[in-house]
């Protein structure tokens, strides 16, 4: 630990803003309108403008508890390791490589729920789903580089369907729907908040990929830059389809984004979100790729486990759970408890170990 | 290295995977019936369900093929009607939905509701209402050799004539959204062609109310841009004996809308700015001044607000609300109360101002 990582396995600093985005932004743009325009209605805005800051000063935290580290290059592993002990300490880093299995299989699980209910009803899912445990395995024993890479890709592809978005269904707006302003409680703001910040779940991997950077002092911006991005394609996402639908009619579509899709029609083409549904694989590609990589990663560092045992070892486990988590219920339940749990460990345990880093730095300076 | 094991590795894994995926669920549009427009009506407490299906057999000619079933519910008619075909009927390219009269009076609510939940049905379906029975509508249209033939008609109306833009999306926007309520074309049979006769409004689900073809113009004006709508209106002879009529054709037109209370007695004041061309006028109006036109223009502006005003009562009397005051009241004042609207609603006072200009009146003298 603590070792420079070769160059080999580096990437430049503005590749750090693809893997920030891709990790913020997962199957949950298809759906989170709804979820949170339930509590605050028109006022929904508010709570992703809520979370984006918080996540800007969580960014900022994890900077400048990973900065501070002594011998540099450090990543939560060691960090665990040495604030809390070899016990506790190791304890905490098997926590961390659950939670990102669990985050990897929601995410697998949810996109095969989408693709299963919009183009494929009577279709079995299993070889799809090995289909798509083939790449993953692909691209994660490809070594982080590859990773990068593909968030790259994942990145522009869904720029490319979502950035003309508004141009093609101009007609359709109701800017009235927007109004009024501020016409709900803190609490309900509070409650679309809470729903809101699941939906940022993922860049917490920044703790674990931060010593495959080069440069690290400059990637602060990229990173910076990657959750005000996600940001923004979240405000305009919830702005169109707030725009779009009615507040009664998005709160009774589970998708608002594929539905608002499935009005444009192009030449050949009339059923759109189909052909996006399948691109967005990439992206989905990229989201499980990463969570893997950095649990395979830290298990190695742990536990000095070869990554390519464990990553088989992690998908057959997805095998094993798509038996037991097989239905919409029982995905909504999954993603529930994964989704609490990681609001723990963003908001209380990064800035724990913040103050504790911050608390370190006082006594040596004393 | 192993990276060569592992590209073999993954090419043994995947491709299988894409043979089995690309077998499954072929559908082949010849070998499938496309149900195109469908129809429900009432009767005797039963749902008729009735399809049409285009089967292109030769080349540029289509044969419509027209299929009925009676069920207890709209769910079953797939799978009633499959038992009539020998292709197997998929619904997925289904642009049209006809209503019976009966079944519209009784509620659509059931099919918009299921229809919603289906991601086979697009956002673009039109949908509309029969004076009598949907399948007879449905009937007269096979010699059209055309299975959309009532959604191109739709769509060319709204394009070229008085009907106000609509389909599947902004009829549900206005069904679940508060303070609104959705209309649907009205189509009559007249010595068996069909013709479009103006809208049928409705209040939650139900068909309440009808609005002439000529009187949709005043729909269009307020709900959007009114462009190759067209308007007759009659004019006060020399005589005043007879009527004359003008028709006016609208270039452009622009509606406002703008609160002035909110309270107990709501109140609202709509500006219309219009652009229209006059071209058949009759011999007893001259325009060769710049005051004749004005003069005409006034009149103009005076029918047009009469009309509106005559439409907004049907509506309050109708307790119908197609223009979305509701929700415009909602956009403007906190901790809205649907129930309180709508009991003030047939009070509410609506004040209209129209600007219209004739821009162009033909190429003769």
């Amino acid at each position: 630990m603590g070792k420079i990582v070769s160059d080999k396995f580096t990437v430049s600093p503005i590749h750090l803003f693809f893997v920030v985005y891709v990790s913020i932004v997962d199957v949950g743009i298809m759906s989170f309108q709804r979820e949170i325009v339930k509590d605050a209605g028109t006022d929904s805005w508010l709570s992703i403008v809520i979370v984006g800051i918080s996540v800007h000063v969580l960014v900022w935290m994890i900077f400048r508890i990973l900065s501070a580290q002594k011998p540099e290059n450090a990543d939560i592993v060691s960090i665990n390791r040495s604030y809390f002990g070899k016990v506790i300490g190791t304890s905490l880093n098997i926590a961390i490589v659950i939670y990102l299995v669990a985050g990897a299989f929601v995410s697998f699980r949810s996109y095969l729920e989408v693709v299963k209910i919009w183009i494929f009803p009577m279709m079995n899912m299993w070889p799809l789903s090995l289909l798509l445990l083939g790449l993953i395995y692909y691209t994660v024993s490809g070594g982080f580089q590859t990773i990068v890479g593909i968030c790259l890709w994942s990145f522009f592809s869904i720029l490319f369907f979502f950035v003309p978005l508004p141009l093609l269904v101009t007609d359709y707006l109701h800017p009235r729907n927007l109004f009024p302003l501020f016409d709900h409680s803190a609490m309900q703001i509070l409650h679309s908040t809470h729903r809101m910040a699941f939906h940022y779940l993922g860049f917490e991997t920044l703790l674990i990929v931060y010593p495959f950077i080069q440069e690290q002092a400059k990637s602060r911006k990229w990173a910076h830059l990657g959750v005000l991005s996600a940001t923004l394609m979240y405000l305009m996402l919830l702005f169109i389809a707030m725009m779009y639908f009615s507040q009664g009619q998005l709160l009774r579509t589970i998708w608002p984004s594929l539905n608002l899709i499935s009005m444009l029609e192009i030449p050949l083409m009339q059923r759109l979100e189909y052909f996006i549904l399948s691109v967005w694989l990439i992206k989905i590609l990229a989201n499980i790729s990463l969570s893997l990589w950095a649990a395979c990663h830290s298990l190695k560092l742990s536990f000095r486990v070869k990554p390519r045992v464990s990553l088989i070892v992690m998908l057959a486990l997805f095998v094993l759970l798509q038996w037991f988590i097989g239905n919409q219920e029982e995905i909504t339940r999954a993603t529930t408890i994964y989704s609490n749990i990681g609001l723990y460990f963003i908001y209380i345990f990064i800035p724990i170990v913040f103050v504790i880093t911050w608390l370190k730095k006082k006594v040596i300076s004393l | 290295m192993g990276s060569v094991r592992v590209v073999n590795r993954a090419i043994l894994i995947i491709l299988p995977c894409l043979f089995i995926s690309s077998c499954s669920n072929q559908q082949i549009v010849d070998r499938i019936n496309l149900a195109q427009s469908a129809g429900y009506d009432l009767q005797d407490k039963r749902v008729k369900s009735t399809i049409l299906v285009g089967n292109n057999l030769e080349k540029d000619k289509m044969t419509v093929q027209i299929l009925e079933t009676v069920s207890e519910s709209s769910y079953d008619m797939i799978p009633r009607l499959q038992t009539k075909a020998n292709k197997t009927i998929q619904y997925g390219q289904m642009r049209m939905v006809l209503f019976g009269s009966d079944y519209a009076k009784k509620g659509i609510g059931p099919i918009l509701g299921s229809f919603s939940r289906d991601s086979k049905i697009t956002s673009r379906l039109q949908m509309g209402v029969a004076d009598k029975e949907a399948s007879e509508i449905l009937a007269a249209t096979i010699k059209s050799h055309d299975s959309l033939f009532l959604m191109n008609m739709i769509e060319k109306n709204m394009e070229s004539g008085n009907l106000p833009r609509s389909n599947f999306h902004t009829i549900l926007y206005s069904y679940y959204g508060a303070g609104r309520d959705f209309f649907l074309p009205y189509f009559v049979t007249e010595r068996g062609l069909i013709k479009l006769d103006g809208i049928a409004l409705f209040n939650e689900d139900k068909w309440v109310a009808t609005v002439g073809i000529r009187e949709v113009f005043i729909v269009k004006m307020l709900t959007e841009n009114s462009r190759n709508g067209s308007f007759m209106i009659p004019l006060r002879g020399s005589d005043s004996e007879q009527y004359d009529y003008v028709l006016m054709r609208s270039i452009s037109s622009k509606a406002s809308y703008r609160v002035i209370s909110s309270d107990s007695t709501p109140a609202i004041s709509i500006s219309i700015k219009i652009k229209a061309s006059v071209k058949d006028i009759p011999d007893s109006v001259r325009l060769k001044s710049r005051q004749d036109v004005s003069l005409l223009e006034n009149e103009l502006e005076e029918t047009l607000r009469k009309e509106t005003e005559d439409f907004i009562s049907l509506c309050q009397s109708k307790k119908v609300d197609p223009l979305g005051f509701g929700d415009l009241f909602r956009s403007k004042t906190r901790n809205w109360n649907e129930e309180q609207f709508q009991a003030a609603y047939s009070t509410m006072k609506a004040t209209i101002k129209i600007d219209l200009d004739i821009v162009q009146t033909g190429i003769g003298k």
